[in-house]
């Protein structure tokens, strides 16, 4: 038997996952705080308490995320852009475009049938599509932030906007919501901006079927509507759209230790 | 007599459409009409086909017409999808992006250069490889001397040479002297127009004319047609003026360097409501330039030399100043609104050098406004109106 | 040390400017490597290359645009600071937008005694070549009338001789980053290069020479999981190659033109040399402004063979046209004949900033080669 696992310290979320062989043992998904390190050990706990395993049952770790170089217990660290191509093919073998709409940042990535990258786009400086973008959004128009994608999906008709910049949609919310204009009509045209966005990023790549999306966002079925409706294809979604790049990382720990 | 308003559908501006019309019209029509056509950058004189009988294509010209359409968002995004940069001006990223969808009229040669901006140059060269089609760089010098007048007379007459070998036809040098003869007489009548418009108050109005006075020499220098229509709007300008129907004026202003199609109403409304008349645009402005149809292609040069490019981009700024200090005198200039296009270089970081000199050399005020010339993303048409009314509450 | 005197040198960059002053000579500052330095050299002037520093913008912005690339509004920050004011003279060309406006601005509100703009044609051929040797007879008449003496055809020959005895030299530490595991990192190359647009030519010329022995005989190896060539804007700062290079790849070649542009070619010293001058200025490889723009793409793709890289890194500046717009054209390029050498385009800002997105995308391509 064999035990690895993945640790992913995103921007706003930290995940870890622990895989036996070829099979998820147990993840754990928790706020990344301001202690990167100490968030760390928290997500890696919390998932080892799951599994009834302790830290020194594992034989191989690797991080990723942004705060992928912090992570005291690693034995190496890999990009997200090539955990999240890892652990889409795993999930879904005949995934060769993914789009990730992480905490600060998107990215398109295209990869092979193993789940190597053969390109990747990010989107620069800018938060369209993103975990930020959405709680600002959410906090702008004083709804929960899970209840976003649902009530988009009730919108008669999509709002303008204009701009899919995280300064500029925020006062075109305002103004709209001072206009009266319907909450749901807004976040209608809010998902409809940032599709087009995340649609130009995935064009910066070239789309190849099949198409997933991973990452917090994923679970927004607005976003994802309107981002299926570009692209014309069918994205595949895990269950736990989150835990996407632990799980490559994982992977990558596992052919880490085979190679050896 | 209070004077009353001429129509906005006045004899000007429904000649201007028809020409702005006939133009591309012609670029469509082209192919079915058996002739070559030239995707041209913005700033080459046009007589250089018009001397071959083929038909020039702006696209960056069109692509204005397009933003005013509200089509022109497909084409940016089609060019920043392929890895243009967002930064890119949208002038230029229209064109890439028509290129790319292929909705343009397809070109048979393409005929590029720089002073007009460097991502216009990259474009271009894009251009003529998704068309598969010959093309040909006209370099264009940094100084305005002897030396610089000759090295571009040689970059036009190798442009024309470059022509006649990829359309496998051959210049005459009569036509070319007749297409320079043309050209010189429509400078002439723009000259003309423009001395009408140092009067007080001007006859012509501030939309009638935007973005007018340049198209016809620019676009259809070498024409008959451009003849045409600068005599007709000085005609139209001399009867104003006799019948004392000219709109009074209590600003007379100098727009600077572009407009976008956008803030074309804010142009009336400045007239209504403040009395404030653009009697002067950049792009109005008409150089005297020494034209000779015994020296045709020394004569386009010249001319070429002497851009209407609204800022210059092929020679030092001290030109582009020397510019604004002639026509602010000229005119008799109160104040300067200057639109800062986000995309253009040239035209945004010329902005406080203008400003500083307006006002330590004439006094004059200048009010800038932000924005993006076709981009729909970035065109604040709103804030632009409450910084005019800003600016004017602190004139009055 | 082996890097001591070239670290020095860069530590304070003004250092030798301000020497060469106290012994009451003058100092004439260059933008972009299309400036012809040779003359400046031959008129017994120091040419110095104009930089940025990592300075807060504030007037660079209002007295350009926020829409002018990070390197020029960062030196007309610094000029307008005074940290230039020890210049006797500022010279460039018209080279691109961003440095005519630079220009513009410098020449508006800036006292330096000589101001200077060379047309510079953006083709190769005969009347070009012509046109910019009449552009560097003005450059020179400037430089006589500045100094107050005349510059000789002997002296601009033998200043011509010491910079192509330079060029060569960096060549051939150029070389040595073919082998395998390379004497030299991307980053001790970038610096190397860099100290050569302050100091004097000939002290230069003699750094190079102990610098190649002793690289010859260098234990230290740069072993790496990829071959790295960089690409695109102007890019002077060692620390974002050591970026690529801590990520476990190794910098191996250049189309910079802080770096292999700067020396690539010779000039010719046979002829007349101001139009020697101008021929060697005009290379279609030293900038993608050129025309035919195709050969500078050609140009890229074979030192990307030559250097046996694994991957290329393209830099833009975010706003610089040329580059923003050469990217496209590369990559059509390199799609065509199938070529198969990885691309990846990074925008940045003249100052080292987003330094952990960086770090993803460089380390994401690494991994991705390896």
């Amino acid at each position: 038997m064999m035990l690895v696992a993945g640790i992913d310290i995103g921007s706003l979320t930290a995940k870890a996952l622990i895989l036996e062989d070829s099979k998820i043992r147990a993840y754990a998904i928790i706020p990344t705080g301001v202690d990167s390190e100490g968030t760390s050990k928290k997500v890696m706990n919390s998932a080892l308490e799951r599994a009834e395993l302790s830290l020194e049952d594992l034989e191989y770790v690797v991080s990723t995320g942004y705060g992928r170089v912090i992570v005291p217990f690693a034995n190496k660290n890999i990009t997200e852009i090539s955990c999240h191509a890892k652990g889409a093919v795993f999930l879904f073998p005949s995934v060769r475009t993914i789009l990730d709409m992480g905490g600060q940042d998107c990215k398109a990535i295209r990869c092979d049938a193993s789940g190597k990258v053969q390109n990747f786009a990010m989107n620069d400086k800018c938060a369209a599509g993103t975990g930020r973008f959405f709680e600002i959004i959410a906090e702008t128009m004083e709804l929960p932030l899970e209840e976003l994608g649902g009530l988009s999906l009730e919108a008669m008709s999509a709002a303008k906007i204009s701009s899919a910049c995280v300064v500029f949609a925020k006062s075109e919310v305002l103004a709209l919501l001072r206009k009266g204009v319907d909450k749901k009509n807004i976040l209608a045209g809010i998902n409809e901006a940032v599709a087009l966005r995340v649609f130009a990023l995935l064009n910066r790549v070239g789309i190849e079927k099949d198409f997933a999306i991973t990452g917090g966002i994923a679970k927004n079925v607005g976003v994802v509507r309107k981002v299926e409706e570009k692209v014309g294809l069918k994205a595949l979604i895990a269950e736990e759209p989150q835990i996407v790049g632990a799980l490559g990382a994982a992977l990558f720990a596992k052919e880490a230790l085979e190679q050896v | 007599m209070a004077a009353t308003i001429p129509q906005i559908d006045s004899e000007v501006q429904k000649q201007y459409a028809q020409f702005v019309a006939n133009f591309f019209k012609s670029a469509f029509d082209a192919r079915n009409a058996g002739k070559k056509l030239v995707w041209m950058a913005y700033y080459l004189p046009s007589e250089l086909c018009y001397a071959l009988d083929a038909v020039p294509f702006y696209p960056e010209i069109w692509g204005g017409v397009c933003a005013r359409q509200g089509i022109v968002l497909k084409y940016l995004e089609a060019a920043e999808s392929f890895g243009y940069p967002r930064e890119l001006c949208s002038a230029t990223k229209s064109a890439a992006g028509m290129a790319l969808s292929g909705e343009a009229p397809p070109p048979d040669a393409v005929l590029s250069t720089q002073p007009v901006c460097d991502g216009g140059m990259k474009v271009h060269e894009l251009v003529a490889v998704r068309y598969k089609c010959p093309h040909f760089f006209i370099d264009v010098p940094y100084t305005k001397d002897k030396n610089g007048i000759e090295y571009l007379t040689g970059e036009l007459e190798g442009a024309l040479k470059f022509l006649t070998e990829s359309f496998g036809t051959e210049l005459s040098e009569a036509r070319l002297k007749k297409v320079v003869e043309l050209s010189k007489r429509a400078e002439e009548l723009h000259l003309e127009v423009n001395e009408l418009r140092k009067k007080k108050p001007s006859p012509l109005l501030s939309l009638e004319l935007f973005g007018q006075y340049f198209f016809p020499c620019s676009f259809l220098g070498g024409t008959q047609a451009a003849i045409d229509f600068y005599a007709m709007v000085a005609e139209v300008a001399k009867r104003r003026i006799k019948e004392g129907n000219v709109l009074e004026e209590k600003y007379r202003l100098l727009w600077a360097p572009l407009v976008p199609q956008s803030f074309l109403s804010i142009l009336q409304w400045l007239e209504l409501e403040y009395k404030a008349k653009v009697v002067m645009e950049m792009v109005g402005y008409a150089p005297k330039i020494e034209m000779d149809a015994a020296k045709p292609l020394e004569s386009l040069a010249r001319k070429t030399l002497e851009a209407r490019f609204p800022s210059l981009g092929n020679g030092p700024g001290v030109l582009n100043l020397d510019r604004y200090r002639e026509i602010v005198k000229d005119y008799d200039i109160d104040a300067v609104i200057y639109f800062a296009h986000w995309g253009c270089r040239t035209i945004c970081s010329a902005v406080k050098m203008v400003k500083d000199l307006l006002r330590e050399e004439f006094d004059v005020p200048m009010l800038v406004l932000d924005g993006d010339i076709f981009d729909p993303r970035n065109n604040p048409v709103e804030q632009a109106r409450a910084r005019v009314e800003e600016f004017f509450e602190m004139l009055e | 040390m082996m890097f001591e005197r070239v670290r020095e040198v860069l530590d304070d960059r003004e250092a030798v400017a301000r020497s060469w002053k106290e012994q009451g000579k003058k100092v004439v500052g260059w933008v972009c490597p299309y400036v012809p330095e040779e003359l400046i050299h031959a008129a017994d002037m120091l040419p110095f290359r104009v930089m940025g520093a990592p300075v807060t913008i504030v007037k660079g912005d209002a007295y350009l645009y926020p829409n002018i690339c990070s390197f020029n509004r960062v030196v007309l920050e610094l000029a307008l600071g005074g940290r230039y004011d020890f210049l006797d003279g500022v010279v460039t060309a018209n080279v691109c937008d961003h440095i005519r406006r630079l220009y513009d601005a410098w020449h508006f509100f800036l006292d330096t005694p000589l101001k200077l703009i060379l047309s510079l044609p953006h083709k190769t051929a005969e009347n070009a070549v012509a046109h910019f040797k009449d552009e560097l007879l003005r450059f020179k008449n400037s430089l006589e009338r500045l100094s107050g003496a005349e510059i000789s055809d002997s002296a601009l020959k033998n200043s011509i001789k010491t910079y192509n005895r330079a060029r060569e030299l960096l060549r051939r530490i150029y070389e040595l980053r073919r082998e395998d595991e390379p004497p030299i990192s991307g980053a001790e190359a970038l610096e190397v290069v860099k100290a050569g647009m302050s100091l004097p030519k000939e002290e230069y010329v003699a750094l190079l020479e102990e610098l190649f022995e002793n690289l010859e005989q260098r234990d230290k190896r740069y072993k790496s999981n990829a071959r790295i060539m960089i690409t695109g804007s102007d890019l002077d700062d060692p620390g974002f190659v050591k970026l690529i290079e801590d990520a476990g790849g190794v910098v191996v070649a250049d189309d910079l033109c802080t770096g292999s542009r700067y020396f690539w070619e010779d000039v010719d010293v046979g002829g007349d040399t101001l139009e020697a001058l101008a021929r060697r200025y005009l290379s279609p490889v030293l900038c993608a402004r050129m025309h035919p723009y195709e050969a500078h793409i050609e140009h890229i793709i074979k030192m990307a063979g030559d250097f046996n890289v694994d991957g290329i890194i393209f830099e833009a500046l975010k706003f610089c046209d040329i580059y923003g717009g050469e990217y496209p054209l590369l990559r059509e390029r390199l799609k065509e004949e199938g070529f198969d050498i990885p691309l990846l385009l990074l925008d940045r800002e003249y100052a080292l900033s987003g330094v952990e997105q960086l770090k993803t995308r460089i380390q994401a391509f690494i991994e991705s080669l390896s």
